[in-house]
């Protein structure tokens, strides 16, 4: 099999520099620190009990969210430079004018930077097996977790390569890509909030019964989508309870609540009439996922044509 | 091998190319000489596929340019006027990353830069960092770079820009060497006196517009220009000016103070030739007879008219 050219020369790059293996060692030392601060924190007086059977979970619980918010801080920087920099550093034209296509240059690059935040996650299971000494956490958690990361590192990844593709300045790029990325988790949050206050407020002024509702944004939002996979997501995340059920009532089809965990937390939100499928929020975040990773690539590579009408003057 | 037919590029109001055609036969150097901003770049860019024309034809070896860009970026190497390289990678690094970028396999491509580096004389830098080689090293590199997938075209966009007059000879012997590998050359520059030396032919270009295309002496002809002759004899200058005088070629005659002809010539070859036999029937003894041809500088200045300045 003949690896991708840019993929190959990028991942030779990245690790080449020192900066490589001090980034790794930052990256385990704070999440180390965090496990660690959490574990003092929940032991600090007293320790037995529920409390030592939860402490696991919680520990869990904040790695996996100390995770998700470090590949937030990372991978808009990995990426949005990596093509407005070959234009900087005037490599640009000598790609285009090569055999591969603007889908393999596109790809090859998108795969070095989600590669070494791979390498992050993967380096960091050490630090996350710790938490199997406490027992509760199951190995479907933990993968789940790595899966829910990883995921949210390719949508991050693919966002900042759009960016990086549609602004010719570095600099702008990754100020575009890091502002989409925190609107992600926590502007949809913010909206989600907003929308869901302006419903009941609605509702009340309407006299109507309260029903409550989520607003479908949660779904974007990676934070919400971890927080539905772990066993205590909810101590952790809000919206995180959020079943999407699709109700089918005459012609509509609208959202509603319903369990998260069995067993873990013990509330029933009944939902009527005859729900089908209900997925957690970590399912459809996955699929919308899946869409912004597509459409980012699809526009970046139309961006990245050579021979796209309109390009830029020559001499 | 090169064609173009009627290239127009336009950017909003600004016309950059105004219908811009020429013709290059395979093994020639075509020197594309004109002001900054003249076009020539843009002609380059369409050629390459990196750019597309508003209107008008570009072929490289039969195949369209703009329909066809995959088969043509088989067929030709480029090398762009401003160009960067990238830290951190060795130079058997970049040209193994280069050409397998163009496809070329494994062990095809250990061969390919060995002699690569050999041609441009790198072979002591070959495990050098790139960003650690002096300019005209990089530019070396650069050329190495647009051989590696041996296309029969090379578009080079001011390769001797910013050399050293060493580098600057070193680079003229490259691409000497290189036509005679067979390769059909492109040459951007406004460095004028190194184009006329290395040049088949020459296009010049003002405003978008190509104002002369052909050889030096097509070009003098074109514009009808005349032919500066020097006689020596080494008697009966008299004699001899008088005879020079009677063609119908000869515009005036000069006489130097150390007893040199200077002969204003409109004619071609084969009337210059006649002049020199009715000169050697008369028994004059010539001593020399020899043109002093117009310098590409010369042509540059009386052809194109300062636009944009």
């Amino acid at each position: 099999m003949i690896i991708n050219p840019v993929l190959n020369k990028e991942l030779r790059d990245r690790v080449r520099t020192w900066r490589s293996p001090l980034l790794i060692t930052i990256y385990i030392l704070v999440l180390a620190g965090i496990g660690g601060f959490v574990f003092y924190t929940q032991t600090r007086y007293n320790y037995g009990g529920t409390q030592a059977l939860r402490l696991g979970l919680t520990i869990f619980g904040f790695l996996s969210a100390a995770q998700l918010i470090l590949i937030a801080f990372l991978t808009p920087g990995m990426t949005a430079s990596i093509i407005s920099g070959e234009r900087e550093r005037q490599t640009w034209p000598l790609l285009l004018v090569t055999r591969l296509s603007p889908l393999s240059i596109a790809t090859g690059k998108l795969l070095s930077a989600i590669s070494y935040i791979v390498l992050l996650v993967l380096v960091s299971l050490p630090v996350y097996s710790t938490v199997f000494l406490f027992g509760v956490v199951s190995m479907r958690d933990l993968l789940l977790v790595v899966l829910i990361s990883l995921v949210t590192t390719v949508t991050i990844a693919s966002i900042g390569l759009f960016c990086s593709a549609l602004f010719k300045r570095t600099i702008t790029a990754i100020v575009i890509s890091y502002l989409l990325t925190f609107f992600l988790l926590g502007g949809t949050l913010i909206l989600a909030v907003l929308i869901q206050n302006l419903n009941m407020e609605k509702q009340a002024r309407l006299n109507q019964t309260f029903q409550p509702s989520t607003p479908f944004i949660v779904n974007f939002n990676p934070f919400v989508a971890l927080g539905s996979a772990l066993p205590l997501g909810i101590d952790i995340v809000p919206f995180s309870r959020t079943l999407n059920v699709q109700v089918m009532s005459s012609s509509m089809t609208v959202s509603s609540q319903g369990v998260v965990r069995q067993g873990v937390v013990n509330q029933t939100v009944p939902v009527s009439p005859k729900p089908v499928v209900p997925r957690p929020v970590w399912q459809v975040n996955l699929m919308l996922d899946a869409i912004i990773v597509l459409v980012s690539l699809g526009l970046t590579v139309w961006l990245i044509r050579p021979l796209r009408a309109g390009n830029k003057k020559g001499g | 091998m090169i064609k173009v037919e009627g290239l127009q590029k336009t950017y909003g109001k600004m016309e950059a190319l105004k219908g811009v055609s020429f013709e290059i036969k395979q093994g020639s150097i075509f020197g594309f000489v004109g002001p900054n901003g003249a076009g020539k770049t843009t002609t380059l860019k369409i050629l390459a596929t990196l750019m597309v024309p508003t209107k008008g034809k570009a072929y490289i070896d039969g195949v369209d340019v703009t329909k066809h860009p995959k088969k043509v970026r088989r067929l030709m190497g480029y090398m762009p006027d401003f160009f960067g390289v990238y830290e951190r990678i060795k130079v058997t690094e970049y040209l193994d990353f280069y050409a397998s970028c163009y496809g070329i396999s494994g062990g095809k491509r250990k061969s390919i830069i060995a002699d690569l580096l050999e041609l441009t004389d790198l072979t002591y830098k070959a495990d050098a960092y790139v960003d650690s080689l002096s300019r005209g090293m990089k530019q070396r590199l650069c050329l190495a770079r647009s051989l590696v997938h041996d296309p029969k075209v090379l578009l080079l966009d001011e390769p001797a820009s910013g050399l050293d007059p060493r580098a600057r000879v070193e680079m003229r012997e490259l691409l000497r060497e290189l036509k005679n590998m067979g390769k059909s050359i492109i040459i951007s520059s406004h460095i004028l006196p190194e184009l006329a030396e290395l040049c088949t032919e020459v296009g010049i270009i003002e405003g978008g517009e190509l104002i002369a295309v052909g050889s030096m002496e097509e070009i003098t002809v074109q514009l009808n220009q005349e032919k500066l002759l020097q006689v020596k004899v080494k008697e009966k200058v008299t004699e001899a000016k008088a005879m020079i005088e009677e063609s119908p070629w000869v515009a005036a005659v000069n006489e130097t103070a150390d007893g040199v002809l200077q002969v204003r010539f409109s004619g071609n070859g084969e009337e210059q030739q006649k002049l020199l036999r009715t000169l050697v029937l008369a028994e004059l003894p010539v001593l020399s007879f020899a043109e002093t041809s117009n310098s590409l500088e010369d042509l540059f200045m009386q052809i194109t008219k300062g636009v944009g300045r």
